[in-house]
């Protein structure tokens, strides 16, 4: 289907790959591989009508499963270069196409200067725009004319840059791939470029309530440090940086020997191998310092921050509260714990706000890991007048779940989707390649892919209940609420009387701030007006 | 209409294969139609036990007649309310329960159910997609509630995003009596307007064997698809009467039309120019969609590298054909950078386009397209999911299934004359609609200066 195709990226691309789904589809949790055995098989006629129209027969019976088929998790092939470049290989020769990832593990944006986040990203953006060899025309060029995809970008922990082609252009892209890594330019006509850019986008992010509600939330969970500034940065400290800025973070972090290389496709793992040393065997090994947030301060009290936008219809809600980082032992038990508060359409969250009360499109919470730390946090959005009730309504099932009393049936729908979900979610090489990348990412265990699915299922109902209890608590909460604040502020406070408030006017957010709000002075600039 | 039925061209009739190294595997599907009319396309993938089905009925937002808006989708969202044998929200429960997942969304054409399962439930999700078709429940309650999910739908889409009404105010302007007037998401003020009537009778006309079309894609033997297929369907009767269509032609265009829209959260200057195109399909559809992969086709592209790179006066900039299963839009468009007029995109982008009138296209840029074009077939087709969509598309829009293995050399013929003279045809002024979105200054939502007032 070909619908709207040519739409690259950003806000506009969102609205017009218009398909209105029934249901936002939205993967809060990690999948699993599984055998497919059900530990439940509820009948599914218990709430039919029974009845038929005219001249229609059905089958009344649901029908039984099928023999269980196995699936087993791929393996890949390993291989380290002298300079510590780690190598995998997932060989698939379904189709003719080869997708090659990198991720540089000490180059998130954790590692952003004090008081300039945007600088990890900003690299990555320009890896492409620039070599010391090859302008930015020229790179463009020469992928668009294979018909691939060379990008990069920054998480909070690494930059990943990706490559996807037709086989036969492999050397190609690897060759484009090898330079934007190893030789960018960072020339400063470029940055100039790419900074009147990403300083539009962000004038319209900062119109758009979704935006600034995940902003603020990310920016009060973490508070004021590397987790919890905006990966883009924000409009004043984007303005700052330099192109030296820029070459100072590339040659200070990006390291083969702390670098994950994955291959995925139609390439057996010789010849990956021998791609991979032909041209990333020339990067230099360095020493990488490496860079640990300050802790964030956990969340006392209930603290809601109200972002004005007097022009919006609908609120975008947030709540949540510090989570787990991704090497934590309870990450299994979480994971499953979150499928049944908020993890998909059928959990408790989904049902009560949308399905039974029609107060949303979709309601759903996710525990998001990294490295160092971790968040929880619940996300829907509703009408303007509905903002109370939809708040105190998250609010109130979080603190239910939090007497960890959950029923033998909810316990073994989401071990069973959490598991049967996995062959699905590793059903192509890249999928396959991203797991085993997790791995190395993270420290897992070896077999942590090979054992996922029983891992899910040996979760037991104490455990749940004891994660229950410890992350679904609401007496130390921070909630974001992005609307028009004017439309239920007094009936807000009546609610939550014991809440701490701070309300910011949507054109005031500076998240660098430590009271998130922008000095007067330099308001007109950062809006982008 | 324009296009004689010259443009369809039987499966396999391309005996030579044209000059490209690598080309996407061939989908070997097979097809069959049940007594009732059901189609039915079968594709067996048996690297992972996983299946992708997706349940197709030919009817979508271009059906909804005036004061209507918005119900095809709507009456997407009920198909999940149960029916004789599944009780309401059973139906995903049922699903997710097994490890899978289903969904379903609504175009101007089609309105689309699917689902990803372990293949070892095949026979069980056929029984539920068949239960509902036969016997859909709806009861008052769950109308209503739905209904206001929907809104919330819209609003987060539309009205509450920036830039989100840009579709709908291109498309009230560019067509007059054809259903593309209107996007599938509809107006609020119809969606209240709808009975729970409305729904029965939309149920009753639209949702029948002989206006549906079930592909199934994966880890499955077609011998015992196809009889669990009949088993399930088969007690499902066609319609006693043809199935609707409201097929209005849009008559053709004479001069251009101008749209001003201002809007309190679109802080930088828009420009949308919408051409009319033929169908998907048809002749033309192919080098037009090849200049948009000149147009818009990566950043070496002629818009991109021309209003962001160069002159860097807009922060996006593309176009792409939006080719469905009548004529509708090709759209050139730019989201401009701060300190930049719509105007100056409006002109840019048509400097852009001429460029494609007035001088052929070189053969290296051509060869770039084409190129796009093959990789996207391939990069396109790896999922089982990917499949499915790619054969549901051919056979509902296309009437032929077997487009898929096909279709790409009609994109590999198309000659640099043939992009010249798809330009100079569709890229002309009468036929357009020129869209301009300028930021209004801040108010309460609902003064947007003229904006369509039909959320109120």
């Amino acid at each position: 289907m070909k619908r709207y195709r040519g739409l690259q990226c950003g806000f506009l691309a969102a609205i017009l790959t218009f398909a209105s789904a029934a249901m936002a589809r939205q993967e809060a949790t990690p999948p699993s591989r599984g055998e497919q055995e059900k530990s439940t098989e509820t009948p599914a006629n218990k709430n039919g009508t029974g009845v038929l129209p005219p001249g229609v027969k059905l089958e009344s019976q649901m029908p039984a499963a099928g023999g269980p088929k196995a699936f087993h998790f791929p393996k890949a092939a390993m291989k380290t270069l002298p300079n510590g470049l780690h190598i995998f290989v997932v060989s698939d020769s379904e189709q003719p196409s080869v997708a090659v990832q990198l991720v540089i593990q000490t180059a998130g944006s954790v590692k952003d200067p004090a008081s300039m986040p945007g600088v990890a990203e900003m690299t990555a953006n320009m890896l492409t725009q620039g070599t010391k060899t090859r302008s930015a025309k020229e790179i463009a060029e020469a992928i668009d004319f294979v018909g691939g995809s060379l990008g990069a970008s920054a998480g909070k922990d690494g930059t990943s840059v990706s490559l996807s082609v037709v086989k036969k252009d492999l050397a190609t892209g690897l060759d484009l791939m090898s330079d934007v890594v190893l030789h960018p330019a960072f020339q400063a006509d470029e940055l100039e470029r790419q900074r009147q850019q990403l300083l539009s986008n962000l004038t319209v992010q900062y119109s758009d309530p979704q935006y600034l509600a995940s902003v603020v939330f990310g920016r009060v969970i973490y508070g004021n440090s590397p987790y919890g500034w905006p990966q883009e940065g924000t409009p004043a400290t984007v303005s700052k940086f330099a192109p030296g800025d820029l070459s100072k973070f590339h040659d200070a972090n990006y390291a083969p020997n702390q670098t994950l290389m994955a291959f995925a496709g139609d390439i057996t793992p010789d010849a990956a191998f021998a791609a991979a040393e032909k041209y990333f065997g020339g990067w230099t090994k360095i020493d990488v310092a490496s860079a640990v947030p300050p802790q964030a301060s956990p969340v006392a009290g209930q603290h809601i921050w109200l972002i004005d936008k007097p022009d919006a219809v609908q609120t975008q809600i947030r709540v949540g509260d510090l989570g787990i980082r991704r090497s934590d032992p309870n990450y299994i038990p979480v994971a499953v714990m979150n499928r049944i508060f908020g993890g998909g359409y059928n959990s408790r969250l989904n049902t009560e706000v949308r399905v039974k009360s029609g107060l949303t499109y979709g309601a759903y919470s996710s525990f998001n890991p990294h490295r160092f730390a971790g968040s929880f946090g619940v996300g829907t959005f509703t009408r303007t007048d509905a903002t109370v009730q939809a708040t105190k309504l998250v609010v109130d099932l979080l603190t239910k779940m939090s007497s960890g009393d959950i029923s033998e049936a909810e316990l073994n729908f989401a071990r069973d989707y959490l598991s049967g979900v996995y062959p699905i979610q590793s059903e192509t090489a890249e999928q396959v390649a991203g797991r085993i990348l997790a791995v190395a990412e993270f420290d897992l265990p070896a077999d942590y892919n090979d054992t996922y699915p029983e891992r899910i299922r040996n979760v037991t109902p104490e455990q749940v209940k004891q994660m229950a209890q410890k992350y679904m608590q609401t007496k130390d909460l921070e909630i974001v609420l992005a609307g028009n604040v004017g439309a239920f502020r007094d009936a807000l406070k009546k609610e939550f009387p014991n809440a701490q408030y701070t309300e910011i006017p949507f054109d005031q957010v500076d998240v660098m701030a430590s009271d998130l709000r922008r000095a007067k002075a330099a308001s007109a600039v950062a809006a982008g007006q | 209409m324009l296009f004689a039925s010259a443009a369809f061209v039987a499966p396999g009739s391309y005996a030579q294969q044209p000059s490209a190294e690598v080309r996407p595997p061939k989908l070997n599907f097979t097809t069959h139609k049940l007594a009732n009319g059901l189609d039915v396309v079968l594709l067996e993938e048996h690297a992972v036990p996983v299946i992708n089905l997706q349940m197709w009925y030919h009817v979508g937002g271009k059906d909804e007649l005036p004061g209507h808006t918005g119900f095809a989708h709507l009456f997407e969202h009920l198909m999940f309310k149960g029916s004789a044998h599944v009780g309401p929200d059973e139906h995903s429960r049922i699903i997710e329960a097994v490890g899978g997942f289903d969904n379903a969304e609504t175009g101007d054409d089609t309105t689309n159910f699917f689902e990803t399962f372990p293949s070892n439930y095949l026979e069980r999700v056929l029984w539920l997609e068949a239960d509902r078709m036969g016997s859909l429940n709806v009861d008052d309650a769950n109308f209503k509630s739905e209904r206001k999910v929907v809104e919330e739908e819209r609003r987060v889409r539309v009205d509450n995003e920036p830039y989100g009404t840009l579709e709908e105010d291109l498309r009230s302007a560019a067509f007059t009596v054809h259903g593309y007037h209107h996007t599938p998401i509809g107006s609020i003020q119809d969606l209240e307007n709808a009975t729970l009537q409305d729904v029965r009778d939309f149920f009753n006309t639209y949702y029948k064997p002989n206006n549906a079309t079930l592909v199934i894609v994966g880890d499955f033997n077609s011998e015992q698809a196809l009889g669990w297929t009949k088993k399930y369907f088969e007690g499902i009767p066609a319609s006693a009467q043809p199935i609707p269509r409201h097929d209005t032609p849009e008559p053709v265009q004479t001069a251009e039309r101008d749209v001003k829209k201002s809007y309190s959260n679109t802080p930088l200057p828009a420009i949308v120019i919408g051409y009319k195109i033929p169908a998907r399909f048809q002749p033309d559809a192919y080098p037009l969609d090849l200049a948009s992969n000149i147009l818009a086709g990566g950043e070496s592209s002629r818009l991109y590298q021309a209003l962001v790179y160069k002159d860097q006066i807009a922060v996006q900039a593309g176009g792409f054909g939006n080719f469905s299963e009548d004529p509708n839009l090709f759209w050139a468009y730019a989201i401009m950078n701060r300190g930049h007029s719509a105007d100056e995109g409006d002109k840019a982008i048509v400097n852009i386009l001429d460029g494609l009138k007035e001088a052929p296209v070189d053969a290296k840029e051509l060869e770039k397209a084409k190129n796009q074009e093959v990789a996207g077939f391939i990069l396109g087709r790896d999922t089982d999911e990917q499949k499915a969509v790619a054969l549901a598309s051919a056979a509902v829009i296309g009437k032929d299934p077997g487009l898929v293995n096909t279709e790409l050399d009609r994109y590999l013929k198309a000659s640099p004359a043939d992009i010249q003279r798809v330009a100079k045809d569709y890229f002309v002024p009468e036929h357009s609609t020129v869209l301009t979105i300028t930021p209004a200054a801040r108010g309460p939502r609902n003064a947007p200066g003229g904006a369509a007032p039909e959320e109120k």
